[in-house]
């Protein structure tokens, strides 16, 4: 343009100067100037027009190239993937086993005003999904509605069946699920979560919300391996001796964490909406029992460490004691006085009284106080009991609590009640959840560390030679109380159904772990002569879960009798001047 | 001179205009080879979280107990006495691998006991 400028000036002068020249030219030099004036304009508007299509165009350049990248759909720019979310967290066990996860499934709708010819539709449907009702199909088909849900939850291959049909007017919906891969293992402990995904029961149920909120997995202190095992013997059991109900429950004492807790029946979480409530009641939390004998770990804790009684003591168990409507007296009488060792391995409900009595009232309440057994067990469930406590604790309850009557606690604050026992004296608060730290965790002191031993010497006689022979797990040392109550019934006891258990810790010498098996009215059978007593239906149980799951949690089996286990374990029972070498 | 410069000028807007274009499209498609490539992670994750599941549902333990049970009628539960630490072993097997009988004795000693 600058170019063409010039030539036009370098024209303008040259006419100026022809025009000089020649007077007859003057006309057609002014017409010529025009002609100069109007191009000149025209090429300027030319350029003009050019300068602002490019700029237009280089504008555009920039904010294509430039400015457009926030518009842009995210993935497709970020340099890393993020992490696949879904609309609940994974529950795993201890070693990381997937017990409850979210799966994309597809849910099968309809809109019936699109589908052509209803009956044709439900007979097509049927073949590819047999287990729905081809009237039931059709009704839904032929209403007058935009959407019917026809099955939710699709495996892929009922999918592929479904779509292979290319009925016009079906639908399919893709929606996460709740999925149990184990099934009905540890379902008490885990709960399940409804159809939109929210909690219902269990560890569901209380973690709702972090559930949702986090994609990082939920721990938990359960032991697949573990629980398996528990809930297999626990069955078995039950099958065995025609029990309603079986419960079983697995701590490490050294820290509350909850290893194994089974419920029989239980449930398949995947359906937990065809569950009975029988098979959905908790009865290692939410059942609350009267144990019966187990409780005279505590009688006996609670009296050797307020320093009423020491083990070479005893008490004379040769009456029954009839206290207002009670009659107090021995399944195994002796019909003689009864050292403390002898009390407990025989399981004299005379001698605990006894022993209760002279601890006395308040010093026992505020023993079971600590040990928290007068308030719901601290655990991360929903479905937690509340302990059944006398009101008014008359010192007749007082006898009563002491072996076991008159007080109804939940399975689980028995067995935290034992781990503190048996622990060094610590009460750890029971959990399922899995701290992913290696603190120590807080626990407050119940009984001094040498009456933990003297119970734990006691609770090895026990297994040794008292009632609780059937529990002896060769290698492992066990130790451990057999509970047989009746149950309760119209202000009154049933005779003839039993809560049968046994609580039992091993190894004895230094112990890791506590176990207790308990069957709701187990009936007797010829292999144990009619027996359905703890001792002979719930000890066995604890017999072969120790034998099942020591070797899985690296518990060395021992020989029992090498003379380092009698130095820690050995008893002095004073009778008539003997010593029983119990260890 | 100026005519020179001019050219320059528009040599380098020319060359800036085709890099500019270029590294568009070239940032396009590998945009678009990234955005496939974050689909295929994500269809592999969520492949990944279903074989998960279905890892642990075919190791359920009742599972496994069953199958051992059908295939191998004679496992059993471990008896205690077969229960040790690697501590337990001793150094030299009890029987040679040519079948000489070493008693928990190194091979050489075993074998010159036996006259061999």
């Amino acid at each position: 343009m600058i170019f063409s400028r010039r030539k036009l000036m370098s024209k303008k002068r040259r006419g100026r100067q022809r025009a000089a020249s020649k007077p007859c030219a003057a006309f057609t030099d002014k017409r010529m100037e025009h002609v100069v004036e109007v191009s000149h304009t025209r090429i300027l508007f030319a350029g003009a027009m050019l300068m602002l299509a490019f700029g237009a165009i280089s504008v555009r350049l920039i904010d294509i190239a430039l400015l457009q990248e926030a518009t842009e759909p995210r993935v497709a720019h970020s340099t890393r993937v993020e992490a696949m979310r879904m609309d609940r967290a994974d529950i795993v066990d201890r070693n990381g086993v997937l017990l409850a996860t979210n799966l994309n499934t597809a849910s099968l709708y309809a809109n019936p005003r699109k589908i052509l010819d209803p009956n044709e539709a439900a007979r097509q449907l049927i073949t590819a999904l047999p287990e729905l009702r081809e009237a039931e199909i059709q009704r839904l088909l032929k209403t007058d509605r935009a959407f019917v849900w026809l099955r939710r939850n699709l495996t892929p291959r009922q999918q592929q069946s479904v779509n292979a049909l290319g009925i016009p007017g079906l639908y399919f919906q893709s929606a996460e699920t709740r999925v149990y891969p184990n099934g009905p293992l540890a379902a008490h402990i885990l709960g399940f979560a409804d159809i939109d995904n929210r909690g219902i029961a269990g560890i569901e149920r209380s973690f709702d919300t972090s559930l949702r909120d986090n994609s990082e997995p939920l721990r938990l202190t359960i032991d697949t391996r573990v629980q398996h095992a528990l809930q297999d013997e626990l069955l078995k059991a039950k099958v065995e001796f025609n029990a309603i109900g079986a419960t079983g429950i697995i701590m490490d004492v050294n820290n509350g964490e909850i290893l194994a807790m089974a419920s029989l029946p239980d449930y398949d979480p995947n359906y937990a909406g065809q569950a009975l409530p029988d098979q959905r009641f908790n009865r290692a939390t939410l059942g609350v029992y009267e144990l019966g004998s187990t409780f005279k770990i505590f009688t006996a804790a609670m009296a050797l460490d307020y320093g009423v009684v020491k083990m070479s003591g005893g008490y004379d168990a040769t009456e029954p004691i009839r206290v207002s409507r009670f009659l107090i007296r021995d399944y195994h009488a002796k019909k003689r006085w009864l050292s403390v060792p002898e009390i407990f391995m025989y399981s004299s409900n005379i001698g605990a009284a006894k022993m209760a009595q002279d601890v006395g009232t308040e010093a026992q309440q505020e023993f079971f106080g600590q040990l928290g057994m007068l308030h719901p067990a601290r655990v991360e469930l929903p479905e937690v009991g509340a302990p059944i406590i006398p009101t008014p604790w008359r010192p007749v309850s007082t006898m009563t609590i002491s072996y076991g009557h008159g007080m109804a606690v939940s399975p689980l604050q028995l067995v935290s009640g034992v781990s503190a026992m048996v622990n060094g004296g610590l009460v750890h608060r029971a959990t399922l959840i899995r701290s992913p730290s290696t603190e120590p965790r807080a626990a407050k002191r119940i009984i001094s560390a040498r009456t933990s031993l003297e119970v734990r010497r006691l609770m090895r006689l026990v297994v040794e030679t008292g009632t609780g022979k059937n529990a002896a797990a060769e290698g492992y040392v066990v130790g451990g109380k057999t509970g047989t109550a009746d149950k309760p019934a119209n202000g009154g006891y049933r005779r003839r159904s039993l809560i049968s258990s046994f609580i039992g810790a091993f190894p004895m010498q230094a112990p890791r772990y506590v176990v207790l098996a308990l069957l709701d009215e187990p009936q007797g059978n010829k292999a144990t002569h009619g027996y359905a007593t703890g001792g002979w239906v719930a000890a066995p149980i604890v017999k072969r879960v120790v034998a099942r799951v020591a070797p899985l949690l690296g518990v060395r089996p021992v020989d029992e009798t090498a003379p380092e286990l009698h130095q820690v374990l050995d008893i002095n029972l004073n009778r008539e001047g003997r010593q029983l070498a119990s260890y | 001179m100026r005519g020179a410069i001019l050219l320059v000028w528009v040599g380098l807007a020319g060359i800036a205009g085709f890099a500019l274009f270029n590294i568009t499209f070239k940032v396009e498609q590998l945009e678009n080879e990234l955005s496939a490539l974050n689909k295929q992670i994500l269809k592999e994750q969520n492949t990944i979280h279903v074989l998960r599941a279905e890892w642990s549902f075919l190791n359920r333990p009742a599972n496994i107990e069953g199958l051992a049970r059908e295939l191998l009628p004679e496992l059993r539960h471990p008896q205690t006495s077969q229960i040790g630490g690697i501590e337990d072993l001793t150094d030299t097997p009890k029987t040679a691998p040519d079948g000489l009988a070493t008693n928990g004795l190194p091979i050489s000693k075993a074998a010159a006991r036996n006259g061999q």
